[in-house]
């Protein structure tokens, strides 16, 4: 592990609501071609901490660095050029237009372009890629959840991140959907983007990731491979309890 | 002592201020929408309580209940007609149609009781001098009446069950939801509660200028301008700024030209938009 | 997606003809108060084409529009009366006037998120109208400023030729404004109108596309103040009058907001309608309200899009039951 090369790097930083800490000094780091699993229970901060990654809400302190870059000083859409592609836990897309629109527009803007890029071979393959087969005229806005959430991926995918930052993809969904999605993940995975995951389902979080983080009231209280953070005490004690932290050994550890 | 007289005169207009404008703010925190027929809910309020008091020869108390009541059902109404059917499908549908509204009213006011200016008598018509200030009994009265409201409404705010679940709602809307409040009745007793305030400034504004169709749309622009300098929301803020503006138009008045003050009360509002777009006191920048 | 082509020139056809019948107009109009309610169509489409721009593509909640036509038509009368220039110049004048000071509100106002737009707008239009007053010696104050008519060779323009320049203009607006919407501009204005966060995060910048739209459509919005100052020869303080906002907000809203030429369909039916029923006076304001309002209840896109919509509905609906007739 530690050869391997840092894309994402976090140091101490801090986000706060009035008083509220939603993330308190957090520092690790995310490395190229992991899936990085983040969980914790609700309110603990991961989706703020994704929130200042992406410059939506700026963090108070701390610095960001991507591919030793520094980003957290960065307006949002900058970062989008930077290579850092999201998705949010509610599932958004531009809901007034078509399927094509979304994907000319995730194609054009991702990187930058100042003319409408409308390859439809490539928006073709990556909605295939996420396997979303509605009229591509179909209006985003009369999706059900589902495919608004494998759209959602789509316009992010298009504009080839080298990180992929995704807020609870699976929640909301059913379970062959929730599959459906976890292999999907996985698949981007495998063609070399990175992924930084949220996810409330500890099974499938272990089973998918590389390195699993667990946060708890905006801090870190374990980090490290999977099978070395389900056995971690302070986790069993404050987030998994004992009969599910016995569950998710056994998945870690086959 | 001159300037003692100019910071009387502030609180004065700041008072009206208050009043003109916390029904906006209270009505931004709950529905995080802005109303614009609020100008002509003042105007309303204005002429119910003349009717009340000239046509049908009410007594100033009985006037004032009056105008309470209909504001009451005028705001319900509102809710019902501008926001109910739009409220979070389509936020730019809700501010057109409480501008045709506004519209609307004026005009109904013009047909009704004619373009003509009416006078209102105020409630004491006296002079007070003490040294070098010197006010009326009403505008005294004005400032008294304005912190009775304020009083009042705080206290509904936050002792009763009401006032609780306004509060709950504008401080986190799903939760309010999810802890059973009744978010539908919430939006119309606001607007309810938001146009009566808006009718007791223009009570009080009557006896000072005019009552005429379009009374309440400068009151109104002000109220725009305090509600973002206090932050929007926040009720605390709104009160503060209503002093601040009152403050500023009467020294920019008294020392640089009355015309002038509109034109510093705009720079004021540009300067917070750069560099404290949550104004003074606002807290919450969630959704604007 | 086949039968697009087949639209398409049926569009292309009836644009043709509208464009030719428009074209022809002044052979059939002879009435000179006609000719003038035609024209005055023309002057709020330009207006309400450049605010549903803004409004109804970009989102941007505000009401600046109007303000910006009056700073256009004031600032070319103010430079035609003191500095001498051609009215024809005066246009150009109002155009970039109106542009500077959609510049100097866009700046602060555009960074901050919808609502604080309104309330800036709001009271900018009450600002610009204090300033009137302020400054009465060159702007006339209430009496209104008299601003000399077009000529060309030294002879006024009559009404006919006046309605070529205006309708030349609307054109271009038109022309501009399609190509804005078309191109990645209007994509990315559409996108932040739908979600600016997401819009945000799939890289684009909100404020500066919604400045460029803002300003652009300030300078065309002045341009035609310049030019119903210069053909009504006057331009007083009842242009700030709330009545014109909610009007031409019912011009949009009636029309279809953020379609093309739906507003300016809506225009031609306003403007028409204040004067069919110029009898009613005092009630006309009402009227308008009420129909903003039941429009926005009952037919939100619009009377265009709900007229079509009934009608290609009532279509297929003649369709379903000949095809079960078949089966
Ligand atoms: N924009 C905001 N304004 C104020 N408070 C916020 C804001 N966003 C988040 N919070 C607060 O910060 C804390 C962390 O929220 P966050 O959404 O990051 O948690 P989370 O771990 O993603 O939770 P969940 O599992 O429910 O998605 C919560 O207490 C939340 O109420
Ligand atoms: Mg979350």
């Amino acid at each position: 592990m530690e050869d391997k090369k840092a894309i994402l790097r976090v140091e101490n930083a801090s986000r706060l609501f009035g008083s509220l800490r939603a993330v308190d000094g957090l520092s690790f780091e995310v490395y190229e071609g992991e899936i990085f699993g983040i969980a914790g229970p609700n309110g603990s901060g991961k989706t703020t901490l994704m929130n200042i990654i992406t410059q939506v809400i700026p963090p108070n302190s701390g610095h960001i660095f991507f591919h030793d870059k520094p980003i957290h000083k960065m307006p949002s859409h900058k970062i989008c050029h930077e290579g850092i592609g999201r998705t949010f836990q509610n599932p958004t897309v531009f809901e007034s237009l078509s399927i094509l629109d979304n994907m000319i527009i995730g194609s054009t803007f991702g990187k930058n372009h100042n003319r409408l890029q409308s390859n439809m071979d490539k928006i073709k393959e990556v909605l295939d890629f996420v396997n979303l087969d509605k009229p591509l005229d179909r209006i985003a806005g009369k999706l059900l959840v589902n495919d608004k959430k494998k759209l959602m991926m789509a316009i992010a995918l298009i504009a080839e991140p080298s990180l992929l930052i995704l807020d609870e993809p699976c929640a909301g969904l059913n379970i062959s959907e929730a599959k459906e999605s976890i292999e999907l993940i996985r698949k981007i995975g495998e063609k070399g983007i990175t992924v930084m995951l949220i996810e409330h389902n500890m099974q499938v979080l272990m089973n998918i990731s590389d390195r699993v983080m667990i946060m708890d009231a905006g801090k870190k209280l374990c980090m490290g491979p999977p099978s070395h953070v389900c056995t971690n005490e302070l986790v069993i004690e404050k987030y998994l309890g004992k009969r599910t932290a016995k569950g998710v050994k056994d998945i870690a550890e086959s | 002592m001159d300037l003692l007289y100019l910071i009387l005169r502030a609180f004065i207009q700041g008072s009206i201020y208050a009043l003109a404008s916390i029904g906006l703010s209270l009505q931004w925190g709950v529905l995080r929408n802005l109303n614009f027929s609020h100008g002509a809910a003042i105007t309303f309020g204005a002429y119910i309580v003349w009717f009340s008091l000239e046509s049908l020869g009410f007594t100033y108390l009985f006037a004032f209940i009056a105008m309470l009541l209909a504001s009451f059902v005028l705001g319900i109404a509102i809710e019902w007609l501008t926001v109910k059917p739009f409220f979070a499908k389509n936020d730019t549908n809700i501010f057109i149609a409480t501008v045709a509204l506004s519209s609307i009213m004026a005009q109904v006011y013009h047909i009704v009781f004619g373009g003509r200016q009416k006078f209102m008598r105020p409630l004491v018509d006296q002079l007070i001098k003490i040294g070098p200030l010197q006010a009326t009994v009403q505008e005294l009265l004005t400032i008294l009446i304005t912190a009775f409201t304020l009083v009042v409404l705080w206290f509904i705010l936050q002792r009763t069950k009401t006032g609780r679940s306004i509060r709950a709602v504008s401080q986190d809307q799903v939760g309010a939801i999810l802890s059973g409040i009744n978010t539908r009745r919430v939006y119309s007793t606001t607007l309810g509660v938001a146009t009566m305030l808006a009718g007791i400034a223009g009570m009080l504004l009557g006896p000072i200028y005019f009552v005429s169709p379009h009374m309440g749309e400068s009151p109104m622009v002000k109220a725009f301008i305090i509600v973002i300098l206090g932050g929007l929301g926040s009720l605390k803020g709104t009160v503060i700024a209503a002093f601040i503006v009152a403050m500023v138009e009467v020294l920019v008045g008294r020392y640089i030209g009355v015309t002038w003050a509109p034109m510093m009360l705009f720079i004021i509002m540009i300067m917070i938009l750069i560099f404290r777009p949550q104004g003074l006191f606002g807290v919450s920048n969630r959704k604007a | 997606m086949l039968k697009t082509t087949d639209n398409n020139r049926k569009l292309l056809l009836f644009y043709i003809l509208m464009v030719l019948s428009l074209l022809a107009l002044p052979l059939f109009i002879k009435n000179a108060y006609i000719m003038h309610l035609v024209i005055m169509t023309c002057v709020w489409g330009v207006v309400v084409n450049n605010w549903n721009l803004t409004l109804g593509y970009g989102g941007m909640f505000h009401i600046a529009q109007i303000s910006l036509f009056a700073v256009g038509g004031y600032m070319s009368g103010i430079f035609i009366n003191e500095l001498m220039i051609s009215p024809w110049l005066g246009l150009l004048v109002g155009g970039i006037f109106a542009a500077l000071v959609s510049l100097i509100i866009g700046l602060p106002a555009l960074r901050v998120k919808g609502i604080y737009l309104i309330l800036l707008t709001y009271a900018f239009h009450y600002g610009i109208k204090e300033l009137t007053d302020h400054f009465r010696e060159i702007t006339g104050g209430s009496m209104g400023l008299v601003v000399p008519r077009f000529r060309m060779a030294g002879v006024a323009l009559q009404n006919w030729q006046l309605y070529y320049v205006i309708l030349a203009l609307l054109a271009v607006s038109v022309l501009l404004n399609w190509m804005v919407v078309r191109s990645y501009i209007g994509k990315a204005l559409m996108a932040i109108r739908d979600s600016d966060i997401l819009a945000n995060s799939t890289g684009i910048n909100p404020y500066k596309f919604k400045l460029m739209t803002f300003v652009m459509a300030a300078f065309v919005s002045g341009v035609a103040g310049a030019f119903y100052a210069s053909y009504l020869s006057v331009i007083g303080t009842e242009i700030f009058s709330f009545t014109l906002i909610v009007n031409a907000l019912g011009m949009i809203v009636i029309g279809g907001m953020g379609t093309l030429l739906g507003p300016m369909i809506g225009s031609f039916i306003i403007t028409f309608f204040m004067e069919i029923f110029s009898g009613l006076e005092d009630y006309r304001p009402i009227l308008v309200g009420a129909v903003i309002i039941l429009v926005l209840l009952f037919a939100p896109d619009g009377l265009i899009q709900e007229g079509n919509k009934r009608w290609e509905r009532w279509k297929s609906r003649g369709k379903k039951k000949s095809e079960e007739l078949e089966v």
